[in-house]
């Protein structure tokens, strides 16, 4: 995402911003590398999926932010299309990490021929990350995203719901819908030109408290004697 | 009884193994396991390819052993099922 209007300060928070979640995301994800090896469980891989994504596009989105602080002249950057790839790439694996959360949940109640596909979704983030390039309305894939994730937590839920023998749902839970929330939301935020830089740092610090609950929860759970 | 889930079967398999003193013929495998036949050679064979088991032919035939994986399994049993619960995977 390129944001509309930038301040030296505003780029050095998004740096750090995007450093420590960069960081809890691939630690989370090497953490628990043994642990998939050892069971080839597919709500772990999932797991580790969506962190692995949420770490890819957190790092496009830090390299941006060095692209601007670092003052060099854009000109080049824009001729060789970086922006454009950049926003693709985070489009995608920004789409996928949300589908791979929602996957890792939820993933034995969407065990039908269509959601149990991710290659499905693999092809519908692609194509929704390279419209939204086509038509140059980012925007657009975030709007896309909110209602990839409000329609499978719907359909996953109804259908835990309806399982006779049902588990506990996560207290992880509320985390991971935070994550969805704050993400949509820390979007749309860099298309309104105007709003109180307060907002913003509460959706970052509530952004980087919920990779860290998770990150903390990961190696507390899996710190081997 | 609530049917056992992938990872408490491969759970059982090992530990019958490890309760053998780490060695066990086959056919007492597959009597104490409580599978199908069919479902305990799908289980052995992926067990094998895990590297968790290892075959080897002694005096008296062919033997089952675990690997040092197989250890390892048993070992992180509690903590793989317990962060699969707290995570809701």
């Amino acid at each position: 995402m390129i944001p509309r209007f930038f301040n030296h300060y505003k780029l050095w928070i998004e740096l750090i911003y995007s450093l420590v979640v960069i960081l809890s995301c691939f630690l989370i994800y090497i953490k628990t590398k043994e642990l998939y090896d050892l069971t080839s469980y597919k709500g772990v891989k999932y797991f580790r999926n969506t962190f692995l994504f949420f770490g890819i596009t957190y790092f496009v989105r830090f390299i941006l932010h060095l692209v601007f602080i670092s003052r060099i002249d854009r000109v080049f950057f824009k001729s060789i299309g970086l922006f454009e790839i950049a926003f693709f790439i985070m489009s995608y694996s920004s789409t996928m990490a949300l589908i791979y959360l929602i996957y890792s949940v939820f993933w034995k109640e969407l065990n039908n021929k269509f959601f149990s596909n991710i290659k499905y979704f693999n092809l519908t983030a692609l194509i929704m990350a390279f419209i939204s390039i086509i038509i140059r309305v980012p925007l657009a894939i975030f709007i896309f995203q909110a209602f990839i994730i409000l329609l499978l937590i719907i359909i996953g839920y109804s259908l835990y719901k309806k399982k006779k023998h049902k588990g506990n749902l996560s207290q992880l839970y509320l985390v991971y819908v935070l994550i969805f929330i704050l993400w949509i939301v820390s979007n749309i935020l860099e298309f309104i030109t105007y709003f109180s830089p307060a907002i913003g740092l509460i959706v970052y610090a509530l952004s980087i408290l919920s990779f860290v609950i998770i990150l903390l929860k990961v190696f507390r759970k899996l710190n081997y004697s | 009884m609530a049917k056992r889930g992938k990872l408490e079967v491969i759970y059982d398999i090992l530990n019958i193994i490890r309760n053998n003193k780490n060695s066990i013929k086959p056919t007492p495998l597959l009597r104490k396991s409580n599978l199908s036949s069919e479902r305990f050679h799908q289980y052995f064979l992926e067990l094998l390819e895990k590297g968790f088991v290892r075959e080897i032919n002694d005096k008296n035939g062919k033997l089952i052993i675990l690997t040092d994986m197989g250890f390892k399994y048993l070992e992180r049993y509690n903590t793989i099922t317990s962060f699969i619960e707290d995570f809701g995977l």
